[in-house]
């Protein structure tokens, strides 16, 4: 399918494209801003030519009959252009990337994280529209911030501070609930001496 | 060896909804784009190598951010308190700086909104984080030299080879998302019936007759009636998401109304006992209730007209 338009999809003809920095599309009339690059050229599914290794060569691990093109980063093994999975700079085999460990346990593999520094902060927050859940909540967020410090957060930031809030907001209405079972117990003696 | 964590720098443009956000980022081969859900974000990876093309269509989008909701919360208890203290003058200019707010909000909705595609070979994702269309520039601006740097540029009449190629994961030209746009005789009823409400409400805003009041009720229950063949036919992808969305936001308009009357009456009981029920609903705390709720059930009428206006009948 040629360039669709971002709002419906639908194609955008070749002569709005022509020589305007703005396309409309015919079918929904939303002007299109394009940016094309050289990749939307390349024709799609052209399979690599298959590169047999010759006599001498270096051959691919699981491929005998094709030729090593690089080195798994991490197990050393000769990899063929099929077999090899780039990681930014590094190339690994595809044994160790279904592995996921040691280099390709990386963050590029990561398709999503929970956010506990999220939760720690949300717990004792959310409580405060029922008051009484503040009793589990703030104890909890502290004991769940020391236990989840050291997990990845996430992937885009690099702050704790969330953490930090949450043990400061647990503190708090912890103090709090503290304070007023003190209050309640020396309300109930004064009570009880007169 | 455990390899050095991807640095990321944050391009232009961050959707910050109640429950759901998004935001794209740059690394140094590949654009980032995160959704988080509050307590999870998920990731899409864009090699710089494989992005055929970045489109942006200007569309209308009516994003509520968390920036506009805490201006409304921060607005809502000042006018409140200001009503009480200051002059008439004062409490007018609090209602028009309010108005001017919704409709620059409502003019940058609509005539200044986007909706921003990546394509590579075997995706068309939508970045929800570029909204705006100054954002999308800007984006643009940024990202646009980066893959330049690693894929060259497209020269001569690159727009004809364009043409002949596939860009994108290959959906059939032939069959556009036409079901999109349209309405019911239902969303109809809604939206006439929040006028009508909001109207009603204005009219009537010092009015301390009982039946009034029971008019108002009826008027809320008969919204909430027809809510709930709009959440039907949504399911069924008779309607577009925009009317459910409207719906749900009625909702929630409705249940923040009732427990802040409720608030408001207990108050006014505790404060002056033995007052007659009708007589304060003429209070000026509950007028002002009434007018916050009016002139919300106007916006979201607006939008709602909006939102048949621009769609095809259905039924």
């Amino acid at each position: 399918m040629p360039l669709p338009c971002a709002r419906c999809q639908s194609p955008l003809p070749a002569w709005e494209l022509a020589g305007h920095d703005v396309a409309v599309c015919t079918h929904c009339r939303a002007a299109n801003t394009v940016r094309a690059f050289p990749a939307a050229l390349i024709p799609p599914g052209a399979p690599a030519p298959a590169e047999f290794a010759a006599e001498g060569e270096a051959a691919c691990f699981d491929h005998p009959t094709k030729r090593a093109v690089a080195l798994c980063r991490q197990c050393g093994r000769f990899v063929c252009r099929l077999c090899s999975v780039e990681f930014g700079a590094a190339i690994l085999c595809p044994s160790c990337v279904a592995a996921g460990s040691g280099q390709a346990k990386s963050a590029n593999l990561e398709t999503s994280r929970t956010l506990y520094d999220s939760i720690a902060l949300i717990a004792p927050l959310v409580a405060l529209a029922f008051w009484p859940l503040t009793l589990v909540a703030a104890p909890g967020a502290v004991v769940f911030t020391f236990m989840k410090w050291s997990q990845p957060i996430s992937l885009v930031r690099r702050h704790r501070w969330r953490f930090v809030v949450a043990v400061i907001v647990g503190l708090v209405e912890t103090a709090l609930w503290v304070w007023g079972a003190i209050y309640m117990v020396a309300a109930i003696r004064t009570k009880a001496a007169v | 060896m455990t390899p050095a964590p991807e640095r990321y720098r944050k391009l232009p443009g961050h959707r910050r909804g109640i429950l759901r956000g998004a935001s794209v980022w740059m690394a140094g081969d590949h654009l980032l784009s995160v959704k988080s859900y509050r307590v999870r974000e998920e990731y899409k990876r864009f090699q710089f190598r494989d992005v055929q093309a970045i489109v942006v269509a200007q569309c209308p989008r009516f994003h509520i951010s968390t920036r506009s909701l805490l201006i409304a919360f921060i607005w809502l208890p000042a006018s409140g308190v200001l009503s009480a203290l200051t002059p008439e003058w004062y409490r007018t200019a609090m209602w028009l700086v309010a108005a001017a707010l919704v409709c620059a909000w409502l003019y940058v909705s609509f005539a200044h909104s986007c909706r921003c595609r990546i394509l590579t070979a075997v995706s068309s994702d939508e970045l929800p984080s570029v909204y705006r269309t100054w954002t999308a520039r800007r984006f643009l601006a940024q990202v646009g030299p980066r893959i330049a740097e690693v894929q060259g540029r497209l020269e001569g009449d690159w727009f004809e080879a364009v043409d002949t190629c596939t860009i994108g994961p290959g959906v059939p030209a032939s069959n556009p998302p036409s079901t999109a746009g349209k309405r019911s005789i239902w969303s109809a009823a809604f939206v006439a019936l929040l006028f009508v409400n909001s109207v009603t409400m204005l009219l009537t805003l010092h009015s301390k007759v009982t039946l009034v009041l029971w008019l108002a009720s009826l008027l809320v229950l008969a919204e909430v009636v027809t809510m709930v063949p709009i959440f039907v036919q949504h399911y069924r992808g008779i309607l577009r998401p925009g009317m459910q969305r409207l719906a749900i936001a009625t909702v929630v308009k409705i249940g923040l109304s009732y427990y802040a009357a409720v608030a408001i009456m207990s108050a006014l009981s505790a404060t002056t006992p033995g007052m007659d029920r009708a007589a304060t609903f003429a209070l000026p705390p509950y007028v002002l209730l009434r007018q916050i709720d009016a002139w919300v059930d106007l916006g979201l009428a607006v939008v709602g007209a909006a939102l048949l206006l621009r769609s095809e009948y259905s039924e």
